[in-house]
């Protein structure tokens, strides 16, 4: 069952196009993120299904019920902000209730739940500070709390882990997606963080200048990147994009099997080995740790190969690559899949 | 090397102090010595009479009359510049077209001397000619001398007042409303807070520091301003419209009573500084930084 469905959803400022009008359609119970880098549409896409802008075209619905030009409050969904967006002047604990106070909820209802989601997170022991005297990963806590005490089943998230260090945001990851699971929640996240897209998500919508380059699983979109662009942004570091004429890699006497018509070719740089026949000139050599990055010149395009940290290559060494014909990914002149 | 230091800085700090000291510091010491002195006449040097000017104070009843006009006119304009200020800034921050031209609109009284905007209404209210008698006329209303008549002319200057202080203060609430996230109210709007709720709950504590600081300077205005009384009606009918301020300044200057003036100015100044602090101290403890 599908809990959210964009139908040709767009959205324009004036001449300024943020999102042209897209089709996605996000799974009850799923967790879905929306990735791409700054200014490609993801944060209007979810300000869109959250009713804080309305949609210029198109249709969302959420349970079946179109909500287009509802109100935020009317699409029983929950958000968890960028920033937060915590009451400074409120504590802890009438941060989380204020959305049950402006419901009316009953005294003794608005302290159950207010427990209920306190303990869940672990925030017991600060329900009567103020957010001023939290630590940043403190404040997550409460916004996230804010969020879980209406109970709705859809929860919108915005970029929420940015603003914390990589420790906690690597715990929070593995937190959010446990919550997400025990409590059957269907999580649209927006980040540019695409550790966070692929470690979390069951599905991944991939977006660029505002509109959707891919929509897969995190497997499927690394393994089988639908565009020049998915094969840019997936991976660190991403595929090394190539271009060639006809067969042969530019500028080189290097010959790959391609499938017509294609124009570039893109390879994962864990697929490439240095113990094959391709010759091609190191440019540079960079120590990882567990593993090592060389960069190396095939005519006129450069190529990466993620190879065991040990490995020491000079700069203008000449090394024989190799890689298997079915780790070659092919595009056209549009930059899409062949 | 020390006290070279400290003589050094004490230079620097020297042109400052010296124009504080003359200027403010010891004019306001003098002024509580002069409260307890006579008036000095040309044949007769000014002796110490303890609080006798105090005592014909309390004996004296435009004195009285000129403090429950500024009561009732405080009264009236604190709350009343205040309150529409903070209207104004709700409304002009809001996205709407014009947006900046309004805000200026607003903030011109402020620019203006208060002298040519009380000359600007003194137009108004003029009898039989004046813009309110023209406008009256035109409903069919009787001609009505607003500043000559007893009953109107202090609430013809109050209106004066709060009409040139709001937008003074709305500037104020402005600048605290564009420094709140515009997330809080995305927040809140999430939850389904309607726009009272939000006013209720999140703005009004978050704007309180505001709130205190334009009240604070609100009240001292009330007793500070005497430009418009001047050029307006000096005080009448009647006493009708005298300030403590415009009294001060007709004790001291027109008549010359200069011991009298200074205890009146230690009374007013002794108030202001009272209810200044009250503000900040019981105020502020309501107040989120």
């Amino acid at each position: 069952m599908s809990a959210i469905k964009l139908e040709g959803v767009g959205k324009q400022w004036g001449a300024v196009v943020a999102l042209s009008p897209s089709d996605l359609t996000i799974a009850a119970g799923s967790f879905t993120v929306l990735l791409g880098p700054s200014g490609c549409g993801k944060t209007t896409t979810l300000r869109l299904i959250a009713g804080l802008d309305t949609a210029s075209v198109g249709r969302i619905s959420i349970n079946e019920i179109d909500v287009t030009n509802a109100p935020p409050s009317k699409r029983g969904l929950s958000m968890v902000f960028q920033s937060y967006a915590l009451f400074p002047h409120l504590s802890v604990a009438d941060n989380i209730v204020f959305g049950l106070q402006v419901r009316k909820a009953t005294q003794q209802e608005q302290s159950d739940r207010l427990s209920r989601v306190l303990s869940l997170l672990g925030l017991e022991k600060l329900r009567d500070r103020k957010p001023s005297q939290l630590s940043g990963g403190q404040q997550q806590r409460v916004a996230l709390a804010r969020a879980l005490v209406a109970e709705s089943k859809i929860c919108l998230m915005d970029e929420p882990l940015s603003n914390l260090d990589a420790q906690l945001r690597q715990e929070m990851r593995q937190e959010l997606r446990a919550l997400q699971k025990k409590l059957g929640l269907t999580v649209v996240y927006v980040t540019h963080d695409q550790t966070e897209a692929m470690s979390m998500a069951d599905q991944v919508v991939l977006l660029n200048h505002g509109r959707i380059e891919q929509v897969g699983s995190p497997r499927d979109i690394y393994a089988r990147p639908a565009s020049l662009f998915a094969a840019r942004f997936i991976g660190t570091p991403p595929m090394s994009v190539m271009a060639v004429d006809g067969a042969l890699i530019s500028g080189s006497l290097v010959a790959v099997r391609v499938d017509a018509p294609t124009s570039k070719i893109a390879i994962r740089p864990e697929h490439v080995t240095l113990d094959g026949n391709i010759p091609a000139t190191v440019t540079d050599c960079e120590y990882l740790g567990a593993d090592s990055l060389v960069r190396c010149q095939i005519g006129s395009e450069q190529i990466t190969a993620r190879i065991a940290g040990q490995s020491e290559y000079a700069r203008g060494q000449t090394v024989n690559l190799a890689w298997p014909p079915e780790a070659v990914h092919c595009f056209n002149q549009q930059g899409l899949r062949v | 090397m020390n006290a070279g230091r400290q003589a050094h800085a004490y230079l620097m700090l020297l042109p400052a102090l010296a124009l504080l000291v003359a200027f403010t510091h010891y004019p306001a010491v003098a002024t509580l010595v002069d409260s307890f002195m006579s008036t000095p006449k040309p044949n007769r040097p000014s002796v110490f009479v303890g609080l006798e000017n105090y005592a014909s104070m309390i004996d004296d009843p435009i004195f009285w009359q000129a403090l429950r006009n500024n009561l009732w006119f405080a009264l009236a304009t604190i709350p009343l510049s205040v309150g529409l200020a903070l209207a104004m800034a709700l409304w002009v921050n809001g996205k709407m077209m014009g947006r900046g031209l309004l805000r200026m609109a607003y903030f011109t009284p402020t620019v203006l001397p208060m002298i040519a905007v009380a000359n600007i209404w003194l137009f108004f209210y003029t009898p039989s000619y004046g813009l309110l008698e023209q406008v009256g006329g035109f409903f069919g209303l009787p001609s009505h001398n607003w500043l000559g008549d007893k009953s109107t002319a202090l609430a013809s200057i109050t209106a004066v007042a709060v009409w040139k202080e709001a937008g003074f203060f709305m500037i104020f609430y402005l600048a605290a409303l564009q420094g709140i996230s515009p997330s809080l109210r995305e927040a809140a709007a999430i939850e389904g807070a309607g726009r009272w709720f939000f006013f209720r709950r999140v703005l009004w504590p978050l704007l309180m520091p505001t709130t205190i600081f334009v009240l604070v300077n609100a009240v001292i205005n009330a007793f500070r301003m005497v430009d418009h009384v001047v050029v307006m009606t000096r005080g009448g009918p009647d006493n009708a419209t005298s300030l403590l301020l415009y009294h001060l300044y007709e004790v001291g200057f027109k008549f010359w009573d200069q011991g009298y003036a200074a205890a009146i100015t230690v009374v007013l100044l002794g108030t202001l500084a009272a209810v200044a602090l009250v503000q900040f101290f019981v105020l502020d403890k309501k107040a989120h930084y």
